[in-house]
């Protein structure tokens, strides 16, 4: 059994009257890499910071490796916690070479310079060590601020939102790069983003935040396929909700019976979540629903259909079958998905009224 | 009293920025304990002052109610009133000349008018007093040909007017020039698409714009101005300044001198809160960063010889006449066998005391500006309020103040350096502390939690990233108080040591006397030695910012 490297127990903190984060209870064993996934202002970088000792909690406690940082009567200063951070502007030293900024965290000692190379070459960036950090391009700069914060082997390296100051093609191969760097250090890490697609790909872990409280966590398949509330189900991904009616073990909704995973008691309403490669749609003269938008997307062609019941689902097919606006088709469950079904009760749209608060709030910002 | 001092803290805190949700945390004892140290120091003896004032109790009313005093009061409030809407005229068009036309020498233009900054206001009025005086060139100049025997009174208000408005109007220019600078040119370019001509278009949508650089320059112009003791003193313009010297140096009550200082402080303050309320309102207009394309250069066909001799004129007016007027002084005063050796003492007088000035002022306002910028929000910003003191208070109050201060309480330091150096801290600490403050403002607080996560102590951490970070601003603030010392003049005046002459009380006490010659010569010595810093200030500027 691998130790825990961070433990958060009922972590709280408001700034003012607005609650930052709310309760959140966390545990990550050494060696995962967790990627906790929000939107702006959901408290994700205040989480972050609370772990890093930049910010003190209101309640609850912080373990890293094993020993209490923040408690009640007890706060351990960020130079003593052994924590990490790179943060989203990276903030390197302007005064300091590339690597001066690396040796800035390393005792003076004999082997110092021996780390110093070895964090260089662990990033490829051994050609700029006499460089300064305005020579340097966004991704360069991105790879010392990693090398940085790596450099005294800390036990939890944290990195806020490290992705969002580059390009878009820059990014996804900075991606990668960062992935590997961080697999062959080994190091526990925690990383926030506000993009879901790149929470599903670095993370070992995704942690879904909203409004200041922790909604799951767990794989990134399990986030994607079985989400735990309507608003995971939304962020992550796209979806549509179908009201049914359990029968049997499937989900009775307009488009028909739909397998279901968990076992719930029949006759219980629910929302079915409906993502648009669930269904396939064919032109039929008496088919149930009415095409009435389309968006091109190259590959594919991304529908909107209204159903009788008013209710209108997505479906995704391929760019050739091009059907026209207005058509009437019908629905086949294209494979044997099963469905996420939330009580009725929680899906009232419910998490699209927190994402449009959350972009509000991150204007003010 | 302790407590007091406290509980005011907080709560003068609470009215800044503290709820707004962002992190504060607690600042170390090695910034705040200097910071209200220095704040404490700064409001001493103004505190004094105040209370001298109003513990004389009845008669300090009967003071503040004479005839004359209201006569005073009209001279100020007029001489304000009409630099600053001469300033404006001047400005606007000028602002707007240098940098949205193709006015020729456009770039030449624009360094020469700002130049007048570096001549001190007496300078400037001993040029004045030189050139159109009785006896002065012009009226020379036309004596012969036309037996011209006087010129029409250039002392009181016309010449306190040119006098200052000629050295205070490059403040509202550059504010103007800046604010044009900032202006998003899509703006304009919507307005003419939705059908407006280029007048509507000005008047509708860059007036309004420039409307915070207007109100914010227009009140740097109105504080010179009621804050000027030199230029009005030398043209015999009675203001606060010079009465409440004329008071202080001819009656042994000096009762009257405090009452007249209070009303000064009254109506520097009245500015001073409206300068405020505009400053808060500004941040509505500020447009966006980050313009991806310049404007397009207005063409003035026919109107650019008129624009072109309009600049020329007040570069003329302005910098031409005065420098012209120092140098033929100097080179007539070198061949009259006026000697030089005098001035180069006074020289290194100023220099000594103004490098020393500089130094302590950059040191102290360290603290004071770590304090308001990483630490603001509870107490964080009222030391850095308190310095605002030196903004509010014309310099010959502040030297007064130390006066009484200084006879009854600091006799060891009465009539030493120290007082001197005292009051130049009170005077140009915002200057020192504004500089650090917009150095500090530009380093990411991240740049500082990332050396504490890498395991360096608050202490550490300001020694080894803050301070060479912060350096730029530091040297600039050194510079600026260095400047702004070399030309100060009634804080000098009353508060050096006696024999210790500076360029600035050489010129005054010779202007005084018409002897031109003997003036001309530490004047130019003090435009030129108070250039360096400014050439210095003005080429590091644009590596700064990378």
């Amino acid at each position: 059994m691998s130790r825990v490297a961070v433990r958060c127990q009922n972590v709280s903190k408001r700034f003012g009257q607005t609650p930052a984060v709310n309760g959140i209870n966390l545990e990550l064993t050494e060696g995962s890499f967790l990627a906790l996934l929000g939107p702006s202002g959901c408290g994700k970088t205040t989480l972050l910071r609370l772990i890093a000792g930049l910010e003190t909690p209101d309640h609850g406690t912080i373990e890293v490796d094993g020993k209490f940082v923040s408690a009640p009567g007890l706060f351990v200063p960020p130079e003593k916690r052994r924590v990490g951070i790179v943060f989203q502007d990276y903030a390197l030293f302007p005064h300091l070479s590339v690597a001066d900024n690396i040796a800035y965290g390393l005792a003076r000692s004999a082997d110092r310079r021996a780390r110093v190379e070895e964090m260089l070459s662990l990033v490829g960036m051994r050609n700029f060590q006499k460089r300064m950090p305005h020579e340097l391009s966004g991704g360069e700069q991105q790879r010392v601020a990693i090398a940085r914060a790596l450099a005294p082997a800390p036990e939890v390296l944290l990195l806020d939102e490290p992705f969002s100051n580059l390009d878009a093609d820059l990014r996804s191969r900075i991606r990668n790069e960062v992935k590997d760097i961080l697999a062959y250090a080994r190091a526990t890490v925690i990383f926030v983003t506000h993009d879901q697609e790149e929470a599903l790909f670095m993370g070992d872990r995704v942690g879904v935040m909203n409004r200041g409280q922790l909604e799951q966590f767990d794989r990134p398949e399990a986030i994607f396929h079985t989400p735990a509330t309507p608003f995971v189900a939304q962020f992550v991904g796209t979806a549509d909700f179908l009201s049914g009616k359990i029968e049997n073990g499937s989900v009775a909704t307009e488009v028909g019976k739909l397998p279901i995973y968990d076992h719930l008691p029949s006759g219980m309403t629910v929302k079915a979540m409906i993502r648009p490669d669930y269904l396939d749609i064919n032109p039929a003269a008496d088919g149930l629903g009415e095409i009435i938008d389309r968006v091109f997307q190259g590959m594919h062609y991304l529908y909107r259909v209204r159903l009788p019941s008013g209710a209108t689902i997505r479906s995704l097919q391929h760019h050739t079958r091009d059907y026209p606006v207005g058509e009437r088709v019908s629905f086949h469950m294209n494979s044997d998905h099963a469905v996420t079904c939330f009580e009725s009760a929680k899906s009232n749209g419910d998490g699209m009224v927190g994402i449009v608060r959350d972009e509000d709030k991150n204007n003010n910002q | 009293m302790g407590v007091v001092i406290g509980k005011t803290l907080s709560l003068i805190g609470r009215l800044g920025r503290a709820g707004q949700g962002t992190h504060i945390p607690r600042p170390p004892v090695i910034i705040w304990l200097p910071a209200v140290f220095i704040a404490l120091g700064v409001l001493l003896p103004q505190a004094y002052l105040v209370l001298r004032a109003l513990g004389a109790g009845g008669e300090i009313w009967e003071l503040l109610f004479r005839t004359r005093t209201l006569a005073i009061l009209g001279r100020t409030v007029a001489l304000v009133i009409a630099v600053t809407a001469v300033s404006l005229a001047i400005s606007l068009p000028l602002a707007w000349l240098t940098t949205r036309t193709d006015l020729p020498l456009r770039r030449v233009w624009s360094v020469l008018t700002a130049l007048p900054l570096v001549i001190p206001s007496y300078v400037a009025g001993f040029t004045v007093v030189a050139a159109l005086g009785p006896r002065g060139i012009l009226q020379q100049l036309l004596a012969e040909p036309f037996g011209l025997e006087r010129l029409p009174e250039i002392y009181g208000f016309p010449g306190a007017l040119l006098t200052v408005t000629a050295v205070s109007y490059p403040y509202l220019l550059l504010a103007l020039q800046a604010a044009f600078h900032g202006l998003d040119p899509c703006l304009e370019e919507a307005s003419h698409s939705l059908g407006y001509g280029s007048w509507d278009t000005f008047r509708r949508i860059t007036l309004p714009q420039l409307r915070p650089a207007l109100a914010a320059g227009s009140l740097l112009v109105a504080l010179y101005t009621l804050r000027d003791f030199g230029g009005v003193s030398l043209l015999r313009y009675e203001t606060f300044t010079w009465a409440i010297y004329i008071q202080y140096q001819t009656s042994i009550d000096r009762m009257s001198a405090a009452a007249l200082s209070l009303v000064l402080v009254a109506l520097a303050v009245t500015i001073l809160l409206i300068e405020t309320r505009t400053q808060s309102r500004a941040r509505y207009y500020r447009s966006t960063v980050g313009v991806v394309h310049l404007p397009t250069q207005r063409q003035l066909g026919r109107w650019r010889w008129p624009a072109l001799g309009f600049c020329v004129s007040v570069v003329l007016l302005t910098l031409a006449m005065p420098m012209a007027i120092l140098v033929y002084w100097t080179t007539s005063g070198m061949s009259a066998g006026e000697s030089l050796r005098l001035a180069w003492g006074s020289a290194l007088n100023s220099a000594y005391v103004s490098g020393l000035a500089a130094a302590i002022t950059a040191v102290a306002a360290l603290p004071i500006a770590i304090l308001a910028v990483r630490y603001a929000g509870k107490s964080g910003r009222l030391p850095e309020r308190v310095t605002y003191v030196g903004f509010a208070l014309p310099g010959i109050v502040i030297a007064l103040a130390l006066v009484f201060f200084g006879a009854n309480y600091a006799t060891p330091i009465y009539q030493t350096l120290g007082i001197l150096l005292f009051a130049y801290l009170i005077l140009f600490l915002p200057q020192a502390v504004g500089s650090t403050r917009t150095s500090l403002l530009q380093i990411s607080p991240h740049v500082e939690e990332a050396a504490r996560s890498l395991g360096r102590s608050v202490r550490q951490t300001l020694i080894t990233v803050t301070l060479p970070l912060v350096r730029p601003g530091v040297l600039a603030g050194a510079a600026l108080v260095f400047l702004t010392t070399m030309k100060e003049l009634p804080a000098t005046l009353l508060l050096s040591p006696i024999g210790f002459k500076t360029l600035a009380t050489s010129v005054w006490s010779a202007t005084s006397e018409s002897l031109f010659a003997q003036a001309a010569v530490p004047a130019l010595l003090l435009i030129v030695l108070s250039s360096i810093p400014m050439a210095l200030l003005v080429t590091r500027q644009p590596k700064e910012i990378s």
